[in-house]
Parts: C-alpha cells; structure tokens; sequence
C-alpha cells in the first residue's frame, strides 16, 4: 500500500503544483500578448491565445495536467519504494 | 544565548514530580537528579541568582556554576521543557547577539536563541487550529514580510514588476506556514501538542503516532493550504490577476510537502 499512498499523494500535489504554475504563466502570457502552446503529445497542458480582432485573450487549461499529475505521482511512488528498499537493506 | 538576568519557567503542561521532569505532551519522562532539582524548583528566578544560591548551597566557584547553570537552562529549553523570559530588553539582546555572532563569524557559528513552546487547545478541530494560528501569528507576519521583501529585492534586478507582486507572495508564504501548522494540529484529533518556535523552524509537538493517525496528521499540514491555494488560482485566471496568481503559487508551494522529498510526505506515505 505504500506505492499507492505515495502514488496519490504525489499525484495531488504534482497537479495543485501544475495548476497554480500553469495559471500564473498563462495570465502573465496573456497580459503580455504572448501566444504559448504547451502539449504533451497531442494533450494540451496550457494554450494561450490572442484575439487580434477584440484584444485581450483566451487561456485554456487542458487534460496534460493530469498526465503531469500521474507523472508526478508516478516519481513519488519509485521515490517512496526506493526509499523503503534502502532502509530494509540498512535494518539488516 | 541566555543571560544571567533570564528567568526559565516549565514549559505549560511540564512538571517536575520527584525526581523526574514529566512532559505529558510527548509522554516523556526525564530523570534529574538533586543539581538539576535545585534549579528547577526555583524557576521565575534570575539565572544568575539561582547560580550564586547553588554555589553558596555547595562551596563551589560563582563563576563556574553561573556558566553551568546557563548550561544546563540552555539544554532544558532545547529540549522544550522550559521557556525563557528574558530580562534584558529586545535591542540590548539584539546587540549581544551580534556582538558573539561576530565573534563566531570565523568558524561559521551562529549563536542560538531561545525556542519557544506553546501550549494548544487541541480538545476540537476548531479550537486546535485557533490557538495554532494565534501562536503562529507574529513569525507568519515575519515571514511574510521577509519574503516579500527578498521578492521585491530580486524583481527590482531583473526588471518590473508590479509592486503588490511582492506583497502577493509574501503574504500566500506567510499564510502557507500558518495553516500548514494548524493543518498538523487540527488533525490530531484531541492528542496534547504545542507548537514550538526554534529559531528559524516552527513545528507542532505530540506524543508519538502510529499508523493512519500518524499518516493523517503528517498529511494534513502540507494539505491545508492546498485548498486556499486551488481557490485563488481559479479566481485569478478569470480576473487576469497575476497578484493572485502568485499568491497561489506561494500557497501551492506546500504540495511538496506531501511528497517523499520532506519528512511530512515520508511519514504520510509510510507503511
């Protein structure tokens, strides 16, 4: 059950940490007038988007933050069981 | 740094009983023996007068025993059984202190201040998280305005910035801190505990815990500024605010707390 916990925790905080970057680079982009287009694969993590004809612009969120929330939660769960092989190793 | 005109008194919850110093919030006993007895059973008195009585007590040197007794008032409070009241006032100490960091600065010493503990009501979820916040208050306010100051400090080098950018993170990191330590206290679920001020760390003190409740209370700190941090995020994208934004991140920053890299996410994740 360890991987699992450190499979979800990780997983939450790599996707709240995800998130709040993901939404300070998009209004910082949009404010600038940037274009930004981050994918992984064909999963769309962020796109920033201008409208030249009304100005201002238009920030999606998309699914890639999910993948990079597993992601996360998968490094944690290796971390964890990394950890846990060394200190059984150490015990004896 | 303790001086001989500090006064040390047991820590709230702390007694000495025989021979032996009780700390009912970490369920420790420690032996001590008739030295140590004299001193503790005259707390709210001067160090140094306490000193001087010993050495009257036992024909030994008054300068000796004044560095013993300040010795040993040092270890009590490392080991959070007492906290001090100091008697000199806050920029004559501030001074001291300099004056041996200085001296220290060679050897890369740093002198150390006395830590704090405070006594919380953890009866309710509620209650634990208010006396939390009310002892946290006045290093979170620091923090903050530390940080908010490093921050602006950095945006001034490398270009503009707004200046509530600043503000905004110092303010999300000093809140960060508060509720990541009533996170800890709210969880543990009627369990003593006080929080501790040792110098630049501050942390919630219990008894040991083991399994889910130990997983639960390890968790909850690091979570609950989480939820602000998700709030403010998603209020900021729709406003365009960046102020926000940045707050939210510098709450958000806590999440790595719940992973293996921290001592809070390998206790969560334990088995």
């Amino acid at each position: 059950m360890l991987w699992l916990r450190a499979l979800a925790l990780g997983a939450v905080a790599c996707g709240v940490l995800a998130y709040t970057a993901a939404t300070v680079t998009a209004i910082v982009a949009a404010s600038s007038g940037a274009v930004l287009e981050l994918r992984i694969g064909p999963v769309v993590v962020l796109v920033v988007e201008q409208l030249d004809d009304r100005g201002g612009a238009v920030t999606t969120l998309g699914p890639g933050l999910i993948l990079v929330a597993l992601a996360g939660g998968v490094v944690n769960a290796a971390a964890a069981l990394a950890i846990g092989w060394r200190e059984r190793r150490r015990i004896r | 740094m303790f001086d001989e005109v500090d006064t040390i008194v047991l820590a709230d919850g702390v007694l000495v009983d025989g021979d032996v110093v009780c700390d009912p919030v970490r369920a420790g006993r420690y032996p001590v023996n008739a030295t140590a007895r004299f001193v503790l059973c005259r707390t709210g008195r001067e160090l140094g007068v306490v000193a001087a009585e010993l050495a009257d007590a036992h024909g030994l040197d008054r300068g000796q025993t004044r560095d013993d007794v300040l010795a040993f008032a040092f270890r009590l409070n490392r080991l959070l059984l007492v906290n001090v009241r100091h008697g000199r006032g806050r920029v004559r100490r501030w001074w001291a202190w300099l004056a041996v960091a200085l001296r220290l600065a060679p050897v890369a010493g740093i002198p150390g201040g006395a830590w704090r503990r405070v006594q919380l009501d953890t009866r309710t979820p509620l209650t634990a998280a208010a006396t939390t916040l009310r002892a946290v208050r006045g290093r979170a306010v620091g923090v903050a305005a530390a940080t908010a100051l490093l921050v602006a400090q950095t945006a001034a080098l490398v270009g503009a910035a707004p200046v509530s950018a600043p503000l905004a993170v110092g303010i999300g990191v000093g809140a960060g801190l508060a509720l990541h330590e009533a996170g800890h206290a709210a969880a543990l679920g009627g369990a003593p505990a006080a929080l501790v001020l040792a110098g630049p760390r501050t942390f919630v003190v219990h008894r040991a815990l083991v399994g889910t409740r130990r997983r639960l209370v390890a968790a909850a700190g690091p979570t609950a500024p989480l939820v602000p941090a998700a709030a403010v995020a998603t209020v900021a994208r729709p406003l365009g605010s960046a102020v926000l934004a940045l707050a939210a991140c510098a709450l958000g920053g806590h999440a790595v707390g719940l992973t293996v890299a921290t001592g809070d996410g390998r206790a969560a994740c334990s088995g």
